[in-house]
């Protein structure tokens, strides 16, 4: 079931989309000499889609520079945060890898990111958020807001899919989810950023179905994040305690098994 | 180092605290931590295990389930579990030591790999541990 149908079937907040692609400071003043009429929109955050064709067809030279490569990025950027928020998914999807076969900067991956994401292409999209976050040294002055919504929006969505897993029993689901926060939580904790990654929290203000998922969830992620084997047995062997029926031994249990199989 | 044979309850007991055979169990999970054994396993102990877990978890099943097939996975890449398909042979010779011995159908699929390898079986089941003599606790 696509991540978006199980969210509004148990009443779950989306994933927040990330904020619109903001022009780098120094690349204003380029803009503010070559391009001047641009500039106005683009500090207003009035751009349009046919403005921006206008103006690239009219600079195609300009835009082979060092510099105009960045402008050159960015309008394409922002012309596929336009059309994909027009309702013209494909071709705004289309437009974000024609900004990265200019230039692949960080800000583009995550918009991408998110857009796959609003798609329910969730395999693309994590994709997309770990090409960010490899590239994240190139963020520029507004690195810490958009690490801030990156790492937000890229936990979240890991851990719906677990969650989502979770609630329609689908295993191999939930571990997708699962192991994917862990690995981003592994990386952000290599980088100090752990603070940055969504953590679990089981609020007694979720359905007592959510709750349960939830803390299934919590407890999934921590004995997924054992590495060491043995170390990952004896974790199993302190929850099972706690769930297998008193007084079966392990050869009934066997036994029961083999009881049925042999017997179906 | 001793490889051996195990069956579904040695695993199953290796994680129940409560279980008469807990510490033993224990001992044969610390001897493959320690390099000193390995479990030469017919899939249908691994099956037998996770299909344990599925059925006897009240709750949190899927990340109990999981945490268990990640172990056995990672146990099976390093070397410390090797695993056997039932294939045509080894269904002869499950057929072999079901009439000789008198054990029932999955019981004799694990003894009988215990055969094939010359290898002792580690087991807990009262019924193997009588009829079949490689069979030990």
């Amino acid at each position: 079931m696509a991540l978006t149908t199980v969210r509004e079937k148990y009443g779950l907040e989306p994933p927040k989309d990330m904020p619109p692609k903001e022009i780098e400071a120094d690349i204003l003043p380029v803009v503010e000499i070559q391009f001047a009429a641009l500039r106005v929109s683009i500090e207003n955050d009035t751009l349009t889609v046919k403005q921006i064709d206008a103006f690239l067809h009219e600079n195609t030279e300009a835009m082979l520079s060092q510099q105009g490569q960045a402008v050159h990025e960015f309008l394409l950027s922002k012309k596929a945060f336009l059309l994909f928020n027009n309702g013209q998914q494909e071709e705004g999807l289309s437009e974000y890898d024609r900004a990265l076969s200019v230039d692949q900067t960080p800000s583009t991956w995550a918009l991408k990111g998110s857009a796959l994401l609003q798609l329910d292409r969730l395999d693309d999209a994590f994709d997309a958020f770990r090409h960010s976050y490899s590239l994240k040294h190139k963020f520029g002055p507004q690195k810490q807001a958009y690490l801030v919504d990156l790492l937000g929006t890229w936990s979240i969505a890991a851990l719906l899919r677990g969650l989502s897993g979770i609630l329609e029993q689908d295993i191999r689901e939930a571990e997708i989810g699962v192991f994917e926060y862990i690995e981003l939580l592994r990386e952000a904790t290599g980088d100090n950023l752990e603070h940055l990654v969504l953590q679990i929290a089981v609020e007694d203000t979720v359905s007592e179905q959510l709750q349960v998922a939830l803390q299934e969830l919590a407890l999934m992620v921590r004995l997924l994040s054992i590495t060491d084997p043995f170390e990952g047995w004896r974790e199993l062997t302190k929850e099972m305690h706690k769930v297998w029926p008193e007084g079966l031994s392990a050869v009934d249990a066997v036994r029961e098994e083999r009881d049925r199989e042999w017997s179906q | 180092m001793e490889p051996v044979v195990l069956d579904s309850s040695v695993l199953v007991a290796s994680f129940l605290t409560d279980d008469h055979f807990h510490q033993r169990a224990l001992e044969h999970i610390q001897d493959i931590e320690s390099g000193n054994s390995v479990f030469h396993l017919p899939m249908l102990v691994w099956v037998e295990v996770i299909a344990s877990v599925n059925r006897q978890a009240r709750k949190n099943r899927l990340a109990l389930l999981s945490r268990a097939e990640q172990s056995l996975n990672s146990w099976e890449s390093s070397g410390k579990v090797v695993l056997y398909p039932l294939d045509r042979d080894r269904m002869n010779r499950a057929a072999s030591v079901a009439e000789r011995h008198r054990l029932r159908g999955a019981d004799s699929v694990v003894a009988a790999l215990a055969e094939e390898l010359d290898l002792p079986l580690r087991a807990f089941d009262r019924e193997i541990l009588e009829r079949f003599e490689r069979a030990s606790p």
